[in-house]
Order: C-alpha cells, then sequence, then structure tokens
C-alpha cells in the first residue's frame, strides 16, 4: 500500500511541471513567515521568506496547494501561476475549540464538562521508557503508578487513578480503551499515539457502564490527513543502569560482626585476631602473599553479577498522508532491549547467550477511505511481535541466591582457574553460565473494521456506524537447560602451606544445551461489536450532540470453556447553548453474563453541567482566554472484580476421593467448593466532582482545579456474620462500602523574555479513602477496628515480596519503636514482674518472654505492661503514595530546547527488609552491619547501643523480637519506613536544526537530543536504594535508570 | 426549534424504548455458556456424580495418627507425651491453651470440619430423592442404594455429631442444608440438652438408619469393605448409651447403667457370631494383640474391627514422626510411665496395692506402692508383665526395628541435642506396623484407623454391667477373654481383692479399658465421663531414667494443667462472635 502511493508520486512527478511563486498572508493582508508549503499528497516543502513569498518548484496545474503554519488554520488552494497568487491563512484564535477524544467521539475542549487529563503521545515520546505508564505519573494529573517489575520484556507497572478506592484489589485496575476498544496497554509504545484522556470522574465513565468505575485511559492512535505526506523517523540509541545497588558487607566487617555477635552470645570468636587483619586488608584491596592469597577474600558478589550498562535501541518510522478519498497512517517500530546480568556469565558458553534480550516490533496501520459521499470505511490494524531471551534460572535465584546471600569471603575462580561455587557462595557467573536459554514469544493482532454512514439527507447531522474488532494475543515458550562445571577447594584447611595442596571437589558438572521444550503459555481473543447512531447539529446558538448505540463484547482466555460476555445499551447527549451553558449527560444500561440472570443488569449514569463564564458579553475580555466552571456527578460500576466465572452459582470440585476394599480402587469423589451468592455483583462508584478550568493573559497563568467525592459500594468481603455451622465456604458479599475524595490541580505559566520561550506547569494529585463498611468483627482492641480507616491490604508484609507482581499495596498494623534494649537492669523477668514494678522496669516485656538486650522496645498501646499484637497500630500508608506534585519546566532558544521534570510520592510508607542490615538467610549481610545493630557493646551507656539503626543479630538467628525473619514479623516502624522521596524523573535537552536550513531538503524537521530517566532521587531511605521500589535489588530484577540519545527527522 | 424539541423528543422516546425493551434482542448473548466449572444441577442431576459426592464424605473421618499436627491425641493425657516442644500438645492441650493454634487441625478446625462433613451428608438426605434414577441401574439396586446410601450419610452425619458432643458438648444441630443467603442465625444459636441432642436425636437417628445400612456380609467383603455397615450403627450405639449412663452425662441423658449394659449385649447377640477377639498368629500375646489393630477385616480376616477408615498402605513417612530417633524417627508419641504403671502381672496379679477411678495407681510422691505379692520391682519394672505392656510401649533393651532400644543418656535413642530425644523414657510401639522398617525402611503396610473393635463392646458390657449388678462372672468372663489374649494366665474370678467390692472392680475396669485401648482415642473421652479428668490429667507424667548401668530410675516428665472448664473445648472465638452462641463454661 505504501509502496504504491509512493509510486504514485513518482508518476506525478514527471508530468509537465513548472515552478510555483506565491504568497502566504493573514486575514488582514500581513506576511506569513515560515509557513510549509506543499503540493497535496507530496512531501516536499517550500518555506515563505520573512515577507510571506514562496516558491514551489515542479507544480503542475491542476495541483493543489497545502499550506501550514503555526498559530493558524491549514488552508489548501488550487495551483495559480498567475502574478500576485496568494493564499490566505485564517488564525486559529480558540485553540480551546479544539477537539479532543472522548468515549465514542471528539468534543470541543471548551465544551467539555467531565474531569479529564490529557497527555499527548509527543510527550510521552519524551521519556526513554519501554513501559508507557511509567512516564504518567509525572505527566497526568490524577494518576498513581507503581513499577512492580522492571526485567526487560516482563515489566509490569500498576495504575490508580484517583487511588486505591476499593477494599477489593483485584477491582482496582483501570479500564483501557485504545480507539474505542478494551485492549491492553502494556508494551504499546508511544509513536502512534495521538493522545492519551484520562476519564476520571464516574460522569464521564458511566459510558462505559459496569466497566468504568475506576476510570478510564483512552488511547488514541493517530490517524492520516489529506493534505502532506509526512514521513517522520527516530533512532535512539540509549543505555540502562541500575537505580539501585546496596552496598555489600566487606569480609573484614564480616568477620568482625561474627566475633561480636558470638561474643554477646557467649560464645568463642570464629577468627583470629590474626585472620581479621588479613580479612581488613584484602578489604582494602590489598593482595595477600603466598597461600594467604587463596585463602582470604572479599569478593562483592554484585559485581559478579552485574555489568555497569545495557545497551538499548528504538527506531521508529511513521508515514501519513492521503487526499479527500483516502487516509493512511503507518507506524513501525522496533525496540532492543538488553537486561543488566554480567556478560562474562551470560556469555560463558560459546554458542549462546543468555543474557536477557527483549526484541518488539509494533505495527501500526490506519486507513480511512470514503467509498462514497455517504459511506466511510475504516481498517485499523495493529500487530506487536515480543522476542524475549531470558536466562531459565529465574531472577530471585540469581540476585538472592547468587549475589545477596552469598558470602563475601569466597572466591570466584580457584587457585587453578576454575569457576569456584559452593552452596554458601553459588556465584552468579556459574548461575549465568548454567542457566540454559528460555525463549518467550508473544504474537499480537489488533484490528478493527469500522463503516459510517452519513444519513443526512434522511436528517441533517445523522450518521449511522457500526465497528467490529478482533483481538487475538498468543505466548510461546520453550526452555533448554545447561550445566557447566564448577569446583570448591579447602580454602580454610590450615595445613595447607602451597596453593598446589588444597583439595578440589566438584561442586558442579557440565552438561550440554538440552533440545527445547516447547509449549504455548497463554492466549486470548477479544470479540468487540459497537453499532448506533449518531446525531450532530446546530441551530443557530444551540447545539446538540447526541448518541445512541448498542456494545458487545467477548473474551475468551485460555483455561476457561467459556467467553465472558457484556452487552450494554447506551445513548449520550450534550447540549450546549452559544458554548457558554452545556450540559451533558449519559446512560448506560449494561449486562454481564457473569452474574444470576435476574441481577445481571444495572444501569448507570452520568450527567455534568459547564458555565463557559468567559463566554459571557459582561466578562468576555481579552485578557480571559477561557473561565469555566464545571460539575458532574455519575455512577459508574466495576464488575471484574476477581470473583472468577459465576459467583452466584455453588461450585463442585473433584476431591481426594475414597477407597473402599482390598482393591482399594479410588473412588473419585466430589464436594461443594463454594455456595453460590447471588449478592456477588459489580462495585457501583458514586462521584461527584467539581471543577474549575482557567487561562488568562494567554498562557501567562493557566491551569485547572477538580475536587472530587466518591462513594464506593457493593465492593466483594467475605461476610463475618456467616458462620462456619453452614459447612462450606460462601462466595464474598458485595456488601463493602469506602469513601475517597481528593483534588488535582494543575498550575501553568508561559512566557518569553527576549528569544527565550520558556514554561513551567505545575501539577497535584492528592486523595485519601476510608472504609465505611465492610462486615468487620469486634476488634481485640478498638484501635485496629479497620472501619474508618485507610484501605489496605492485608496486615503482612510478606506478601509484598514474595511475589514481583501481585497489586498487594501492604499497608500494616505495626508496633510503633521506642528505644532499644540497651540496659540489663530495666529487664522484667516477667510480666508480672514487669506490672508490679514499673518503676524498676521501664520496658515492657515481649509476648514470648524476656527482652533481650538490642532489641526494640515498643510502646504499649493498652498498658499491660506486655507487648503482643493488641500493641500494633495500623497506621502506616501504602506504597501507592497519596500526594503527587509534580513540575515540568522548560526552555527553548534558538533551536535549544532544555527541560526538567520532577515528581514526589508522598504519604507513602515502604517496606525495607531486614536484608537490609543483614539477611535472614547464612547470615550474610549487605550492609555495614557494625554500624547498625542495637547490641553494640556491654556497656548501656555506649552511644552505639542507644542511637542504632536496626536490631542486634544473634548468631545462627536473628531473633530481634520483631524483625526477625522466622516469626515473620517485621510489622514495626524500624522496617516500614516513610516512603517519600523526590525524584528528577527526566530531562531532556535537544538542538533542532533551523527550518531555512532543512527546508531545502524538504525536511520539515530535524532534531538532536539526549533524555534521561530516573535520574536521581531524593528520600529519607538508606542509601543506594531506590525509593520507588527499595527491595528490588534483594529479590527482582533491579529497578533501572536510563539516557537515550536520538535523532528524530520528519519530511 | 420547534423542530428541533419535536426532533429531540422523538430521539428521547425512542431511545428509551430501545433502552428498555431490548433487553432479550440480543436473545442468548447472555445465557450462561457451557463452561468447566461443576454445578448442583450436574452433580445432583447425574446419580454416578451424586455416588461420587457421598463417598467423598467418608475423608472426613480423621485418622487419629498425628492428630495434633505432630501429636496424638493420646498425648494429651496422662498414657503419652510428646517430644516436640512446640507445633503439638505441649503448647496447646498440656499447659491449658486451648486457643492455641499449634494443635492446628484439633484446635482450630475441628467445628468447621465436621460441619462441613454434616452438610454433605444433609445434602444426600435431602435431595437423594430428586436425584434421576441412571439408565443401566435396575430399578431394584437402584432403590436399594438410594436407602444405603441415605443410611450411611445419617449414620456418618452422627459420628459427626458425636465428635463435635465429644469435644464441645450440645452443638447446633443442622439437619437442612443453609441456604448463605438465608437466615444463619435465630435456629442455630441456642444450644440443645443433651438429652436432645444425644437421646432424642444422635440415639434415634442410629436406630433409624441401622436398618437401612448395608448388610455384614455385603460390608464386610472385599470390595466394600469399610462402607458402612448395619453392625457400625448398633455399636456405636453401645458406645453412646456407655458414656451417657456414666457419672458426667446420666443425670442429663436419663440413660442407665441397665439400658448401656443391654445396648452392648445386643450387638453382642445380633453379631456376636460375625465378631471376635483377634486371636491368631502366634499365642506369645504380643502379635495377637497388635494385629488386631494392623490385620485388616478383608484381607486378613480379622474379625475383630468393626468401625473403621479405610485407607491405603503407608510407608515410612507416614511412621516417621512416632518412631524412636535412634530408628530415624521423631518421638512424636512417647508412652508415660503413667501408662506402664497401669499393666498387670502377666499371672494377672496387679503390681501395685491400690488404684483409683482413673484406673490408675494411686501415687505418693510420684511412686505407687508395691503390691509385694505380685513379684514386681521398680528395677526389673518391665518384666513378668501384662505382655501388652511390650506390645505398646517400646522400652529400653526391646529388640525392634532395626535395632535394640537404647535410652541411656547420650546413647541410640536419646542422643544430646536431638530435640526429638523421649522426654519420658519410653517410644510407642503399638500401631506402628514394623513391617515398614524393613530392608531400610522401604517396607509398606496397612494401617487403618479404628475407631470401633469388638474388645471395646466387651469392655462396654462389663463396665455398665458391673455398674448394674456388681462383680459377677458375666463381668469376669470378658475380661479374661481380652485378657488372656495377651497371654495373662490368671483369672478376675481368682482376685478376691476385686471380687469383692464393685467400687474395686470398677476401678478395675477402668485400667483395664484404658491399657487394651491405649492410644486408640478412648482415655481422654473415658476420663471425662468418669468425671475424673481433672486427677487424671493435671497428674504430673511420669517417666523413668536408664543410668549407664542399667539402673532404672523414676522421674517427672512433664507437669500438667488441667482445669474444670477443660472437660470441653472452647467454641472457636471467631464462631462465638458471629453468631453470639453460648460458649461453654468458664471460656471467655
Amino acid at each position: 500500500m505504501l509502496l504504491g502511493f509512493l509510486w504514485l508520486q513518482t508518476i506525478a512527478l514527471a508530468q509537465n511541471e513548472q515552478v510555483l511563486k506565491g504568497r502566504i498572508v493573514d486575514s488582514k493582508g500581513a506576511p506569513i513567515a515560515g509557513a510549509v508549503v506543499n503540493v497535496a499528497e507530496q512531501s516536499r516543502i517550500a518555506l515563505s521568506d520573512k515577507d510571506g513569498y514562496f516558491i514551489l518548484k515542479n507544480v503542475k496545474s491542476q495541483d493543489e496547494i497545502c499550506v501550514s503554519s503555526v498559530g493558524y488554520l491549514n488552508a489548501t488552494a488550487n495551483a495559480d501561476f498567475n502574478e500576485g497568487f496568494q493564499i490566505v491563512l485564517a488564525e486559529d484564535l480558540d485553540e480551546y475549540l479544539h477537539t479532543m477524544p472522548v468515549p465514542f467521539g471528539r468534543k470541543a475542549k471548551k465544551l467539555m464538562t467531565e474531569a479529564t487529563s490529557v497527555v499527548t503521545g509527543q510527550e510521552l515520546q519524551k521519556h526513554p521508557v519501554t513501559i508507557l505508564q511509567n512516564a504518567f505519573t509525572a505527566t497526568v494529573n490524577g494518576m498513581e503508578t507503581y513499577e512492580w517489575s522492571s526485567e526487560p520484556g516482563w515489566s509490569e507497572t500498576a495504575m490508580y487513578i484517583r487511588g486505591i478506592r476499593t477494599m477489593n484489589q483485584n477491582a482496582r485496575a483501570p479500564l483501557i480503551i485504545v480507539d474505542n476498544v478494551e485492549r491492553d496497554l502494556s508494551f504499546l509504545d508511544a509513536f502512534p499515539i495521538e493522545n492519551i484522556t484520562v476519564l476520571k470522574d464516574a460522569a464521564s465513565t458511566a459510558i462505559y457502564g459496569m466497566r468504568g468505575a475506576n476510570g478510564a485511559i483512552l488511547v488514541t492512535t493517530k490517524r492520516g490527513q489529506a493534505g502532506k505526506t509526512n514521513i517522520d523517523f527516530t533512532q535512539e540509541i540509549g543505555y540502562q543502569m541500575l537505580s539501585n545497588k546496596m552496598e555489600l558487607q566487606n569480609s573484614y566487617n564480616m568477620a568482625l560482626t561474627r566475633n561480636q555477635v558470638r561474643y554477646l552470645s557467649g560464645s568463642d570468636p570464629m577468627y583470629t585476631d590474626e585472620q581479621i587483619e588479613k580479612y581488613r586488608r584484602v578489604s582494602n584491596g590489598e593482595t595477600l602473599e603466598g597461600v594467604d592469597r587463596y585463602r582470604y577474600f572479599d569478593t562483592n558478589w554484585f559485581e559478579q553479577l552485574y555489568r555497569d550498562a545495557a545497551p538499548m535501541y528504538k527506531t521508529n518510522m511513521q508515514i501519513s498522508g492521503g487526499n479527500n478519498r483516502a487516509r493512511y497512517y503507518v507506524s513501525f517500530s522496533y525496540l532492543r532491549q538488553e537486561g543488566m546480568w554480567n556478560e562474562t556469565g551470560t556469555g560463558w558458553n560459546e554458542n549462546f547467550d543468555t543474557q536477557h534480550m527483549l526484541n518488539r516490533w509494533n505495527l501500526r496501520s490506519n486507513i480511512d477511505i470514503d467509498v462514497t459521499k455517504f459511506l466511510n470505511v475504516s481498517l485499523d490494524l495493529g500487530g506487536r511481535i515480543d522476542n524475549i531471551n531470558q536466562p531459565t534460572q529465574s531472577v530471585f535465584d540469581l540476585t538472592t541466591f547468587g549475589a545477596v546471600e552469598a558470602n563475601p569471603m569466597e572466591p570466584v575462580y580457584c587457585p587453578n582457574g576454575e569457576l569456584y561455587a559452593s552452596s554458601t557462595a553459588n556465584n552468579p557467573l556459574r548461575y549465568l553460565a548454567a542457566s540454559g536459554q528460555e525463549k518467550n514469544r508473544r504474537r499480537n493482532l489488533y484490528s478493527t473494521l469500522s463503516v459510517n454512514g452519513d444519513l443526512s439527507s434522511l436528517l441533517k447531522g445523522l450518521k449511522v456506524n457500526a465497528t467490529v474488532s478482533f483481538d487475538s494475543y498468543e505466548t510461546f515458550e520453550s526452555t533448554q537447560r545447561n550445566a557447566i562445571n564448577t569446583y570448591n577447594y579447602d580454602y580454610t584447611n590450615a595445613n595447607v602451606t602451597d596453593p598446589s595442596e588444597f583439595t578440589y571437589t566438584k561442586y558442579t558438572s557440565y552438561s550440554a544445551l538440552t533440545n527445547p521444550s516447547a509449549n504455548q503459555r497463554e492466549y486470548y481473543y477479544h470479540l468487540n461489536f459497537n453499532g448506533g447512531l449518531n446525531y450532530s447539529n446546530k441551530f443557530g446558538k444551540h447545539a446538540v450532540d447526541a448518541r445512541a448505540f448498542i456494545r458487545t463484547y467477548q473474551n475468551v482466555v485460555s483455561g476457561s470453556a467459556s467467553s465472558e460476555r457484556t452487552l450494554s445499551w447506551n445513548g449520550q447527549a450534550m447540549y450546549a447553548y452559544d458554548n457558554k451553558y452545556i450540559f451533558s449527560g449519559n446512560i448506560s444500561r449494561m449486562a454481564s453474563d457473569n452474574f444470576a440472570p435476574e441481577e445481571r443488569w444495572g444501569t448507570f449514569y452520568g450527567t455534568s453541567l459547564g458555565w463557559v463564564a468567559s463566554e459571557e458579553s459582561w466578562l468576555k475580555n481579552k485578557n480571559i482566554d477561557l473561565l469555566k466552571l464545571r460539575a458532574s456527578y455519575g455512577r459508574a460500576g466495576q464488575s471484574s472484580t476477581g470473583a472468577g466465572r459465576y459467583p452466584y452459582q455453588g461450585t463442585y470440585s473433584s476431591g481426594t476421593g475414597y477407597s473402599f476394599g482390598y482393591s482399594q480402587s479410588n473412588i473419585g469423589g466430589y464436594y461443594e467448593s463454594k455456595a453460590g451468592n447471588s449478592n456477588n455483583k459489580w462495585e457501583i462508584s458514586d462521584m461527584l466532582n467539581i471543577g474549575v478550568d482557567f487561562d488568562f493573559w494567554g498562557k501567562k497563568l493557566y491551569g485547572a482545579v477538580d475536587v472530587f467525592k466518591e462513594w464506593r459500594s457493593g465492593i466483594l468481603v467475605t461476610r463475618s456474620t456467616i458462620p462456619s455451622i453452614i459447612g462450606v465456604s460462601v462466595s464474598s458479599d458485595s456488601y463493602g462500602k469506602a469513601e475517597s475524595k481528593g483534588l488535582e490541580v494543575t498550575l501553568g505559566h508561559r512566557g518569553k523574555i527576549g528569544k527565550v520561550n520558556y514554561y513551567l506547569e505545575g501539577l497535584l494529585t492528592y486523595n485519601t479513602n476510608k472504609i465505611t463498611e465492610m462486615d468487620e468483627t469486634e476488634p481485640n482492641v478498638e484501635w485496629q477496628r479497620k472501619t474508618g480507616r485507610r484501605i489496605y491490604d492485608g496486615t503482612e508484609v510478606a506478601a509484598l515480596y514474595e511475589s514481583s507482581f501481585n497489586n498487594t499495596v501492604g499497608g500494616w498494623n505495626i508496633y510503633k519503636f521506642v528505644q532499644w534494649a540497651n540496659d540489663p537492669d530495666k529487664v522484667a523477668t516477667s510480666q508480672q514482674d514487669a506490672i508490679d514494678h514499673p518503676e524498676k522496669y521501664p520496658y515492657h516485656t515481649a509476648s514470648n518472654g524476656k527482652q533481650t538486650l538490642g532489641t526494640a522496645v515498643f510502646k504499649d498501646l493498652n498498658g499491660d505492661r506486655q507487648i503482643d499484637s493488641n500493641d500494633m497500630l495500623p497506621d502506616s500508608y501504602t506504597i501507592i503514595p497519596e500526594i503527587i506534585p509534580a513540575l515540568n519546566i522548560g526552555l527553548e532558544w534558538n533551536g535549544f530546547d532544555v527541560r526538567a521534570v520532577f515528581n514526589a510520592y508522598l504519604n507513602r510508607s515502604v517496606f525495607l527488609s531486614p536484608a537490609i542490615s543483614f539477611s535472614g538467610w547464612s547470615n550474610m549481610g549487605t550492609h555495614e552491619v557494625t554500624k547498625a545493630w542495637g547490641y553494640y557493646t556491654d556497656n548501656p551507656a555506649d552511644p552505639r547501643n542507644i542511637n542504632a539503626t536496626y536490631p542486634r543479630p544473634l548468631y545462627g538467628g536473628f531473633n530481634a523480637i520483631d524483625s526477625d525473619r522466622a516469626t515473620g514479623t517485621y510489622k514495626n516502624d524500624i522496617w516500614v519506613r516513610n516512603g517519600n522521596y523526590l525524584s528528577l524523573r527526566n530531562v531532556e535537552i535537544g538542538y533542532s536544526l533551523p527550518k531555512e536550513l532543512i527546508a531545502k531538503i524538504s525536511m520539515t524537521k530535524c532534531r538532536f537530543y539526549f533524555s534521561g530517566y530516573n535520574l536521581y532521587n531524593w528520600s529519607d531511605l538508606p542509601d543506594d536504594v531506590d525509593p520507588e521500589k527499595p527491595m528490588s535489588y534483594c529479590w527482582w530484577y533491579p529497578k533501572t535508570r536510563s539516557f537515550t540519545f536520538g535523532v528524530n527527522i520528519g519530511f | 426549534m420547534k423542530k428541533t424539541i419535536l426532533y429531540s423528543l422523538l430521539a428521547l422516546i425512542i431511545s428509551t424504548s430501545v433502552l428498555t425493551s431490548c433487553e432479550d434482542a440480543f436473545g442468548s448473548f447472555l445465557d450462561k455458556q457451557p463452561s468447566n466449572e461443576l454445578t448442583e444441577e450436574q452433580v445432583f442431576g447425574d446419580w454416578s456424580l451424586m455416588e461420587q459426592f457421598h463417598f467423598d464424605t467418608y475423608n472426613f473421618l480423621r485418622h487419629g495418627a498425628c492428630r495434633i499436627n505432630n501429636s496424638w491425641l493420646d498425648a494429651a493425657t496422662d498414657l503419652a507425651e510428646t517430644s516436640y516442644a512446640t507445633g503439638g500438645v505441649r503448647s496447646t492441650f498440656n499447659i491449658g491453651n486451648y486457643y492455641g493454634s499449634a494443635g492446628a487441625a484439633e484446635l482450630t478446625d475441628t467445628w468447621e470440619h465436621y460441619y462441613r462433613g454434616i452438610r454433605k451428608c444433609n445434602m444426600i438426605i435431602n435431595r437423594i430423592e430428586s436425584v434421576p434414577k441412571s439408565a443401566d441401574l435396575s430399578n431394584d439396586k437402584y432403590l436399594q442404594d438410594k436407602t444405603n446410601y441415605t443410611s450411611e450419610a445419617r449414620f456418618l452425619r452422627a459420628w459427626f455429631y458425636w465428635e463435635l458432643f465429644l469435644r464441645y458438648g450440645p452443638v447446633p444441630i443442622v439437619t437442612e442444608v443453609l441456604d448463605p443467603d438465608g437466615d444463619l442465625l435465630s435456629g442455630y444459636t441456642d444450644r440443645p440438652t443433651v438429652k436432645e441432642y444425644v437421646v432424642d436425636f444422635l440415639l434415634k437417628e442410629l436406630s433409624e438408619c441401622e436398618s437401612g445400612l448395608l448388610t455384614y456380609e455385603d460390608a464386610w467383603n472385599a470390595t466394600y469393605a469399610g462402607r458402612i455397615g448395619q453392625p457400625m450403627a448398633r455399636a456405636l450405639a453401645s458406645r453412646i448409651k456407655l458414656y451417657m449412663a456414666s457419672p458426667r452425662y446420666s443425670a442429663e441423658s436419663g440413660i442407665t447403667w441397665q439400658e448401656a449394659a443391654d445396648a452392648a449385649k445386643s450387638f453382642m447377640d445380633t453379631y456376636g457370631s460375625k465378631f471376635a477377639l483377634f486371636t491368631e498368629e502366634t499365642t506369645d500375646g504380643i502379635l495377637p494383640y497388635n494385629n488386631a489393630l494392623l490385620r485388616t477385616t478383608y484381607l486378613d480376616s480379622n474379625k475383630e474391627i468393626i468401625f473403621f477408615r479405610n485407607d491405603v498402605a503407608v510407608g515410612w513417612s507416614a511412621i516417621q514422626n512416632d518412631t524412636p530417633v535412634g530408628e530415624g524417627g521423631k518421638g512424636g508419641l512417647c508412652p508415660s510411665q503413667n501408662l506402664v504403671d497401669m499393666y498387670d502381672m502377666i499371672d494377672g496379679s496387679s503390681p501395685f496395692t491400690t488404684y483409683d477411678a482413673t484406673g490408675a495407681p494411686v501415687y505418693n510422691n510420684g511412686q505407687p506402692t508395691i503390691n509385694t505379692g505380685s513379684g514386681y520391682s521398680d528395677a526389673t519394672m518391665w518384666t513378668g508383665r501384662d505382655k501388652r505392656l511390650e506390645a505398646t510401649v517400646l522400652y529400653h533393651g526391646t529388640e525392634w526395628g532395626n535395632g535394640t532400644i537404647n535410652v541411656i543418656k547420650g546413647q541410640r535413642d536419646n542422643p544430646v541435642g536431638n530435640a526429638n530425644a523421649t522426654p519420658t523414657g519410653y517410644y510407642v510401639r503399638k500401631y506402628i506396623p514394623e513391617a515398614i522398617l524393613g530392608s531400610v525402611h522401604t517396607g509398606t503396610s496397612r494401617r487403618l484407623w479404628t475407631f470401633i473393635r469388638y474388645a471395646e463392646i466387651m469392655l462396654n458390657y462389663a463396665e455398665a454391667l458391673n455398674e448394674v449388678q456388681g462383680p459377677s462372672t458375666e463381668v469376669y468372663n470378658m475380661l479374661d477373654q481380652i485378657r488372656r489374649r495377651s497371654g495373662i494366665t490368671g483369672s478376675v474370678a481368682n482376685r478376691s481383692d476385686l471380687t469383692s467390692s464393685k467400687e474395686a472392680m470398677r476401678n478395675f475396669i477402668h485400667k483395664e479399658r484404658t491399657v487394651e485401648l491405649a492410644f486408640e482415642e478412648h482415655r481422654a473421652w473415658d476420663v471425662r465421663r468418669w468425671n475424673v479428668a481433672v486427677e487424671a490429667l493435671s497428674r504430673p507424667i511420669y517417666g523413668i531414667d536408664v543410668a549407664t548401668n542399667g539402673a532404672i530410675s523414676r522421674k517427672t516428665a512433664q507437669g500438667r494443667v488441667f482445669e474444670n472448664k477443660m472437660y470441653l473445648y472452647p467454641i472457636p472465638e471467631g464462631e462465638v462472635w458471629k453468631t453470639n452462641i453460648e460458649n461453654n463454661p468458664d471460656w471467655k
């Protein structure tokens, strides 16, 4: 198709051509400089000079000439070779009359009365990220994101619009709509995106019925425009680096620690002073002499595991254009992202590489054809191919066993040059070299066929539309394994006097790469249909825009025999008087097949009002470009609640069965696994939103303020009032309620000082929530009542790190730290002792008996002189921040442009693992432990005992009453910490070649740029911890920062 | 303008009518599609699925080995202790912490477990009538099966309620299939009386369901063995009536000792020819006694087993928890000296002078008074005893498994630093199939859990009859049969110290019942129904040390806590919160 167009152009060029001369002027006849002039459907251009004159070669007499210039509406005219040929451009007076995408249509910004945020694809492109969502937090007001996993090809980022508004962690995801069809956003690239509209209030999402309660993200892809043929090419080369890599404990520190811990536990030291001295020397980087060189090590296993930088490439090509009959837009992108693993390990084997490697191809083609004057057909195709190579060994094994929990006192190589490995130093090089290859292939196809009929002959402004879309997604996987030879030797053997005397033990043995075992992992497909009538017309000052349509959705997922279905009847209407008073409403009557037949249908509605005060004659003023007040109220639903298929029906499962008689042939058994509950339905969001939009003095001061309150109901909760005598598990009940409130503020300023154009734009997102009803049983102590408090998931921090992506946001009942137990005289022998002698024993007893020195003394909330679960307080935040301020600043001068994006996450708690000070397993530290523990010496007055950062470790187990892995309780504010931080998210510096220069070769833009992402963070957390994902270095693929150099060329 | 309003009105009318009347326009689009979830309609719409649903209920019969995590229920009595310091009875029952979670299933989910079983039974009983007969089933067979299944469900339900009763006392009786949307509280928060619960419900159910159960011939053959058969209902009724005639319950239940005796007698009269003590194998007294539990009814013609859980053969992993540490085990069940002291001498005389109603000898400072005439001495305490001692308890010097038991400190079965070394000086032998230990622990064996065996019926009869008429020949006869199987030579009739007094005979029967049924989950409930649980269960657990020279010395292995309120378990906290049901006395 593309080639076809190019070919047609070439033919056209061959016919009798002349030189066209003319002038571009505005409506007052003043010349316009720098306007782009071209022949329709061609990409050759000419620029008008400072007097508005232009010269365009090779023009034929029938050619249509297109002109465009910033600040003016595009214009076309037939070529006229006479003297005095002039094209008049009309000023683009009111940018608020430009339309923006809204559900199932477009609407002028001025007429928007709902709460929305918009970001353009162009803005998103500036962030050198591989996951689009990561750029949202700083650019879209009202949105929170959290990057769970940064692994190439498997990156996952959770998104929340206006916060976490429901207790049901499976019902928080916003709806994603790409070109009016429900689709996924992950792995979409920014290039083909025209803009993203985030619908925040229920009045705007009510049209999506029982899918809209969490807000919606509307992605609109670019479409071809008649006129100039545009070619846009981008090439980026970048690097990713680790954003956090904790300082590992060196072997000198480790030896000191072990000795001191043993001393404090009453055991003999593990290392002699002579050995300590040798560890000190190797830790200072010295090379020891003789056999000691092979005996004392200070290995930094992170250095063995990671490389410094991983390359990243991005290429994109977009071609668009067309004429009045047909228009096209095509985008093709390629992304290559490599992993952070050490190349020595990944390249160990000759014939294959075990590095993480993502190769992604993204294709988008949108074609619109006007078949007749009354019939328009659009065909949109999208395709994505992901090829991911990765180590078969899991990321958890590589990071945790490979480095974090490996012993720094062990070597990387044996004296004879073989790779060293042991059960306490698994050696990441060995893991990488012997990890085989796992290959994942994803194949996605997105297709939409849309037919639009113009029924104006019947009724002016009436249109009929039908859209069918089919999306399919498939994943294949193959794994291959191998192993390599590794050895260890008796490096601690004191009898060895010469390196040749060491005895070697084989730890693992070579095995060749196995044949791939391939399988299809999963697939799904969606089938969407949407059809109805549009009516849009103006009668003098009255504007009406209305729509009625039906929408169906079917989704088949691997592993499920039945497809999920929804059906809805929808209506939208907007009425505006003189662009001044706006009334807008929509209604959706929607059903999902997942609910009981008599409970299926729900009605969702939204209504909003707007008053554009700046259109009033008494206020109309050139200093006020926009002043609009608006209010909305609506009801939307959320039917994806994680309740599974048909929760209204009881389900039966096969049980263990039972055997009778001698033969014991098993009789398969069935049991009732869940009793149905017809009140297991969708959540309901009722939301009120009040807002104001303003623009004074031509963007000298502009912005928007939105405040909202949401009443959420129908949240699935486990009814605590269902007693066990019922004898079966019962499906959750749509009984819970929660309330959220918050605000979003945007404030901007654009200005010009001399030749410098600059801008400042601040965003502020704030929201908070509370549970208002959850059928809670009476808590032991009043302060642990959940109703009335902030929503959080569980009280176990374990949920946060046992899985890399599980939607759990944490929030915890925690013990409150008071001081370290540093004085043996203040420790009571029992709870009774503590009660009887409060003056003597200021510490409270631990629930499991006597308080150990160096452990935390917590606040005794109920005053029973004992610390137990009743003394925990649910006063932490979650990892999803409640307040996000962001600042976007930039300037342009003489072709140079610079900008920076800052944002902060506030009102946020994070969990730090005890691995910060020492790892719970195998006594390997990841930090300078001697600076950090709570019981350093026997002297109670020693400031190190009083001012320690972390609790005391015990040899062979770090039992610090509530900071110990074995007891599973890190639930205190030693480990659950303030997660506030400020981040320099993005900096971009660019230089564009002067238009006059590049226009000579018909180039419209040529820009070179440098961009960085996740550049620097300020927080209260320990150094080298990424505050967004503090423990990622410990268990998962570490979070990265990235830098990109790029060039963007347009013809 | 007028036109506009008109058109708008028209559009409104059309869209409203479209929205309201067109919900069905897409016909079956929203209908439930075939899916892979199994529903109630399917299960109770298919005879074979319903059958499988019914047979699955048998899984709610719990196996007693390691019932309380690593410990047995009898380790929560004076018969044994566990080596596990945590995660079993020591950190729960034995220190009076009945709300503890370490005992896991027994303390935290027994309540829910049996109510789940009960719901399954209720579903069969209430819905089987509506399940269509499968085509390949003859009408006779269909009617027969239907009767059998219903009756089995009623029996199982009675058993589950009985298990609940032992632990919690009378609890709400649910006989309908509760609807989660319905009223779950008003009918089920009041607690029935003992008479309403046991006599009016349990005993009535058992007598009504008996005739509908499989006959002995059908239920004890090689195909169906393990299914509920008629004798089981009669046997369970015997046990329940004995309990109800006992001091703790008689006033409330109104059941007399005579009725209890009649119940046992009726079993013997009706089914006596089918059942008998297992006396085959050798006559050394050990094998017949142990194999009465380990031999199966169908393969080995063991006629003693009445009601059991039919499990598949097990291997080392199933017994490792309870074997001596020298054998590689973990000492999960370590018999106490208290139990050892209860065994008589092989000649039928008692080693100690006086016994109390708990069946144990009377201790003075941890030492029972020796009956000098019996020939017993602490120095040779395991010699010349009732063979059931050797069959039940592994003591120092016993050759068993792949070695000889040696509990001298620091030696094979009592190594220093092994937390699982026996705290009492003994390990358990009963119920542990030695066959598994062969060929480096690779053997397998059946180890079915027995709920009721014939010896219990005989003991039920002896106990009740003694209460009715005092010592009599019929009583001696029952006891002698059981004692002789294990090699005791003397006759009870010759024990003048017993035959002269109903009370002495009562204590003797209590002791006899305890040793015969040791580790079969009787002790915990027997001492409760005899109203002697505080005496029996707050008494220290005694054990022995064996010195390097072989000298045996008694010691106190564990102190115990047992208060009156522990006669019953507390109702789970969550359930009390939810329903406000009256908790058991003194539990809050």
